[in-house]
Order: C-alpha cells, then structure tokens, then sequence
C-alpha cells in the first residue's frame, strides 16, 4: 500500500512539475520538485527504501526528460550523501531536510553547469550563477510543503 | 518537530553500489529508449497531463477572460474597420506578389517555394520534468506524422525543434537552451555565426562572428542556408549588444529573442 502511494505521490509531483510549475516561475527559475522530495524521503525514511524511492523518482524524471539522462543516477548518489550525512547528524528532521536542500541544489547545478561547459557549451556565468541561487531559494521555499506532503502521503 | 536522529546502523557499501550499478542500468535503458520505454510511458501519461494542463489553463483565464468581455464590443467594431482596409490592401497584395512571381521567374531565380512553408499548429501541453532544460511538450506526435529535427515556429520567430517524439505528443528543445545551437545569419550585413542559449530566457549568445566583419545593434538576426535543421530566413532575434576587444577573433554579440519563451501556448510545426 505504502509503496502504491509513494507511486502516485511521484506522479503527482511529475504532473505539477511539468504542467502547473511553468505558470508559477521564479523570476523565470523552476524548482526541481524531485531533488526536495528525494533529500526530504531520505531524511524520514530508512535507507535502503529511500535510494529505491530517489532511483524511481530520477527514473520518472528521465523519461519526461530529453538530452541529458542523468537524473536516476543523480538522484541516487543524492540520497546516499543525504544519508551518508545525516547517519553523522541528530536535529530536527525538518531544518535538517531543509540544509540539505540548501547545500545539494547548488551543488547539484555547479556540477550541471561544468558538464555543460566542459562539453563544449559556454554561457553567461552571472546568468547561471543567478539561476542557481533563485532556483536554490524556490527549492528551500517548498521544502515545508513537500514534507506536509510526504508525510501525509506515506504516513512517516 | 519531529526529532531526526542520526542512529541508523551504518551498513556496508554493498547495497549502495548495487543500488548505483541499478541506476546505471535504467540510465541505459533511458538512453537508448530500450524498448520504446520513453515513448511508452510518455504515452500513457499524455491524456493526464493534457486534461490538467487543459483545467489549468481554463481556471488561468477566467478573470482575462471576464476582462476582455469588456473590450470585445469596440474591439469588433474597430477589426470590422480594419477588414475593409485590409481587403483593399490585399487585392494590392495579391498584384505585387503575381508582380514578383513574374519578375523571379524572368531572373530564373531558384528556389521560389523556399519560405512557403506547410505548417502545422500544437498545443503547448507541458515542460520538461528536469527544470534544468529549457524544454516544452507540444500535443502533436507520430500520429500527426511529427518527426525528430522538425521546426518549430511561431509568428515572431524560431522557437526551437522537435527532439522527441511520441504517439500523441513531441518533445521540443529550445533554442534558449544551454545545448542548442542554431546557424544563424545576420539578415543585414549577411554576417555568420552559431546562435546559442545563454542560460537567460531573454538573451542568446551569437558566436563565431568574424571580427572582420560588420555587425551592429538592432541588425536581424534569421536562421542561416547553411543550416542543416532549420528553413533559411526565420526570425531568431534582434543584436542587443556587440563588444570585441583588438585581439579577438570573433564578435561577443547578444541577441534579444524575437520569441517572448514564457508565454508559449501554440506553436507552428514545419512539415
């Protein structure tokens, strides 16, 4: 049953990621609704179900998805820095999901943002830079709500 | 508050690396579209996400719609003042396009069909699920015999092309996307470069400029005949900034988008 509702938690968010989100941008910057609700699963749940739950998110991800393929893959190693981290950390779940999400999303974009560039791609670094910390701020600004979400979703 | 306690027993690296090589393995499979896996799932998924893309945008436009009620009265009145000037203007229209039919062909110019193009409408039903691309989903697929590196235009200009297709709907990249590049030519000064995203929706990077060469403000930017993917002669842009210091090549030159990208609902497909 749990993992039915994780299933269409998932599809739920692919919907609002790509159907509502466009309308609600961010200065023209998306919030990347599976990277918050991977770090904030893996915050509540157990650690081998929340790299499955990240691995099936990035999947979802990647099949709505053209050009790059990598969202299963880093979906993944997110969940297991998260986990890896928070085995070392004691603190409210919440504040806790919420550093991470902070911490993770620009990483996550520097490390996009160098692929791109070292694959031949240059670009306006004050632009991405800017991308970077409003999509940063739009990721933190959801976290509260996706874990009301989750946690009524999954019942943890 | 609920407390997060780091007192879960750290276990061996085993089940992470089988978990990593999983990922790997449907990465693969997400690559190569094995088993048509891409085309299957966003298959299923189309009718969901146009019914809610379609409640969405019905619920969006009640309070314009309510407004523009207002403005309809005078609004027709004035296209019907319109009509009749435009159809005067047309029937001059229609003369000086037989008027340059005749003359192309008495210059034995080549390639007069060129620019009339077969158009197709969609629907903008989505964007891509990864914010990190600048990428749309349009309600016309295999079936409406859409194909991978078709154009996609609107009135103002290039908008991008076609790099997915399934049964009932296409994936497009935008050409404000980090990884488009576009062949692109200066409509004035016939100047070419390569018109790339610039990680900014309102601005493109046009490269490869020779600095020999003159380009300047303002000067229209149009798809280029040596592209391989796009019609010659689309609108990409307007230059918004041109800079090159002694030593360059090349030109560092900002194109304006002729495309407003935030507000795409239809789009024309060349056929």
């Amino acid at each position: 049953m749990r993992t039915f509702k994780l299933i269409l938690f998932l599809l739920v968010l692919l919907l609002i990621q790509t159907v509502l989100l466009p309308f609600v941008t961010f200065f023209g910057a998306m919030p990347d609704l599976f990277l918050v609700a991977v770090v904030i699963y893996t915050v509540q749940a157990e650690k081998g179900t929340s790299t499955f739950f990240a691995a099936g998110a990035g999947f979802l991800q990647d099949l709505f998805s053209a050009g790059f393929y990598v969202n299963t893959l880093s979906k993944v190693v997110i969940s297991l820095l998260v986990g890896g981290i928070g085995d070392e950390v004691v603190g409210d779940a919440r504040s806790f999901s919420a550093s991470m999400v902070a911490i993770i999303t620009p990483l996550y974009l520097i490390v996009e943002g160098l692929v791109i560039y070292f694959g031949g791609h240059h670009f306006s670094v004050f632009y991405y830079l800017l991308e970077i910390l409003l999509t940063t701020l739009y990721n933190l600004a959801l976290v509260p709500v996706i874990y009301f979400l989750m946690q009524k979703a999954t019942g943890e | 508050m609920k407390p997060y306690r780091g007192a879960r027993r750290k276990s061996s690296y085993r089940p992470a690396v089988i978990i990593v090589l999983l990922a790997l393995l449907l990465s693969y499979f997400t690559i190569n579209n094995s088993f048509g896996i891409r085309y299957i799932f966003t298959s299923i998924f189309y009718p969901i996400q146009y019914s809610v893309q379609y409640v969405v945008k019905g619920a969006l436009s009640v309070p314009a719609n309510i407004i523009a009620l207002h403005n309809l009265s005078r609004e027709n009145k004035d296209l019907k003042t319109r009509l009749t000037t435009s159809i005067s203007k047309l029937a001059l229209f229609e003369e000086l396009v037989n008027e340059n039919v005749r003359l192309r062909q008495a210059l034995d110019f080549q390639g007069t069909n060129r620019y009339r193009f077969k158009l197709g409408v969609a629907q903008v039903i989505a964007r891509g699920a990864s914010p990190y691309t600048s990428l749309m989903e349009i309600n016309q697929g295999v079936l409406s015999g859409v194909r991978v590196d078709m154009t996609v235009i609107v009135e103002a200009g290039l908008v991008g092309r076609v790099v997915e297709v399934s049964l009932f709907s296409s994936k497009v990249i935008l050409i404000t996307d980090l990884k488009s590049s576009v062949a692109a030519v200066d409509q004035q000064n016939r100047e070419f470069g390569v018109v790339e995203g610039f990680a900014n929706q309102h601005s493109l990077a046009m490269k490869y400029v020779s600095s020999v060469g003159e380009i300047a403000v303002g000067d229209k930017i149009v798809t280029s005949p040596a592209s391989k993917i796009f019609p010659p002669g689309i609108p990409i842009g307007t230059v918004a900034q041109v800079k090159k210091r002694d030593s360059d090549l090349f030109y560092d030159v900002r194109v304006k988008p002729a495309v407003n990208f935030s507000k795409l609902e239809e789009v024309f497909l060349i056929y």
